[in-house]
């Protein structure tokens, strides 16, 4: 039973074969692991060559954690992880999630890959990539996640030349960690992607009042990642006990906090803040 | 609605944009620069492009649609990155993104709906104005 207040974070850097847009994700999405720890988030962090399939799958079941969030290269059916070569036991690590059994040829090289969607079951995921909303969102939902988080187009993190840490790149990846910024705080999935929203908008606004010359692809970028943007499953749930946070209905510390349709999954919180999931 | 508005509503345009097509009077695509000027002159192009600023519907067309995607990425150098994505295709460079465009890819199409998305919120300044 997945626990609140935990997470495991997963980010590929791609440091052998230099891949830059996983570089700047991976860059602001460090930031943010540092931030959820000094929060009291009990954080696993896979990152760079841990950010492979086994690692993936023996960190969740030993923390079992309530989020899963994740970088890498996504299609409409899978999300990876890092590349280390072309065997195909790399390839197949590389394939961290996959909602189709098949067989997968890259290049020449031919390697297997298996449906695992139900690796999310009980879980609030957030896959920061491309695609994965078109068939792999709606997979682990179906799967029993409590929700799902992703972009059902390209999702753009830079751009041209302008570095990781650049305000080009900050403004295409903070509205993405505003949502575990906002789940941080102890509210619901719902306001993480309002919030989510917000700060999209405050960077149109930004460049609109840049007088930069690239403004207008600045504001683009940023529109298509927002209308991108999709949420399957429970939108009430939380991912952490907060006091400050929680709705009037928890009195006394003892409260339903969520509880979902999918297969009848509810979340409760215990006493003190100390809060499990039952099911 | 007065020209004094027409040009607050052009002041608030990023920059690049009050150069790029942004409206069709009857068959002339208009730039925000143009509109004004016509309006400014009193001809009836400006007078008619200002009362349809004033009252367009959100419907934008594909002429004008993929004329401003073609002018706007004429401004780049056609074959170096202009955004990085999280997917298997890792970079777009102009040239690749004006062809998703011609060949009316699923991508092309995106970003058709996003310039015409933009379009909208580039009219919607006028309510600042």
């Amino acid at each position: 039973m997945p626990e609140l207040n935990t997470a495991v974070v997963m980010t590929p850097d791609h440091v052998i074969t230099p891949d830059p847009a996983l570089q700047m994700a991976t860059y602001w999405i460090t930031k943010t692991v540092k931030k959820m720890n000094l929060k009291g988030l009990q954080v696993t962090h896979l990152n760079g060559d841990k950010a492979k399939k086994t690692e993936v799958r023996d960190t969740l079941s030993m923390v079992d954690p309530l989020l899963f969030w994740g970088t890498g290269h996504g299609l409409e059916c899978l999300f990876t992880g890092q590349i280390r070569g072309m065997s195909a036991e790399d390839l197949s690590e590389w394939v961290i999630l996959s909602s189709v059994t098949s067989s997968v040829e890259f290049g020449d090289k031919t390697f297997s890959i298996t449906a695992n969607p139900d690796w999310m079951e009980g879980r609030v995921v957030h896959l920061t990539s491309c695609l994965t909303a078109v068939e792999l969102g709606v997979a682990i939902a179906d799967a029993g996640a409590l929700a799902y988080i992703g972009y059902n187009r390209l999702f753009i993190v830079g751009f041209m030349e302008h570095p990781p840490e650049s305000r080009y790149t900050q403004s295409f990846m903070e509205p993405d960690i505003q949502i575990e910024l906002t789940l941080l705080d102890g509210k619901s999935v719902k306001d993480a992607i309002w919030a989510s929203d917000f700060r999209s908008d405050d960077w149109i606004e930004y460049w609109r009042r840049s007088g930069d010359p690239n403004a207008d692809a600045m504001i683009k970028g940023i529109i298509w990642n927002k209308v991108s943007r999709l949420v399957f499953g429970d939108e009430t749930i939380k991912i952490r006990f907060v006091p400050d946070a929680l709705s009037p209905w928890n009195v006394a510390g003892v409260a339903v906090v969520g509880t979902i349709g999918i297969g009848g999954v509810g979340i409760v919180s215990r006493e003190g803040g100390l809060a499990g999931i039952g099911k | 609605m007065t020209v004094e508005k027409l040009e607050r509503w052009f002041n608030l345009l990023p920059r690049a944009d009050r150069d790029l097509p942004f409206i069709v009077v009857e068959g002339k695509i208009l730039t925000p620069r143009e509109m004004l000027e016509e309006a400014r002159g009193g001809t009836s192009l400006g007078l008619l492009a200002q009362r349809m600023w004033e009252t367009r519907s959100t419907v934008y067309e594909e002429k004008l649609v993929k004329e401003r995607v073609k002018k706007w990425l004429a401004r780049y150098p056609s074959d170096k990155p202009l955004y990085y994505t999280i997917g298997i295709k890792r970079q777009l460079t102009p040239r690749q993104i004006m062809q998703e465009v011609e060949k009316q890819t699923p991508i092309g199409k995106q970003i058709k709906e996003v310039e015409a998305s933009y379009l909208k919120y580039l009219e919607e300044l006028k309510k600042r104005a």
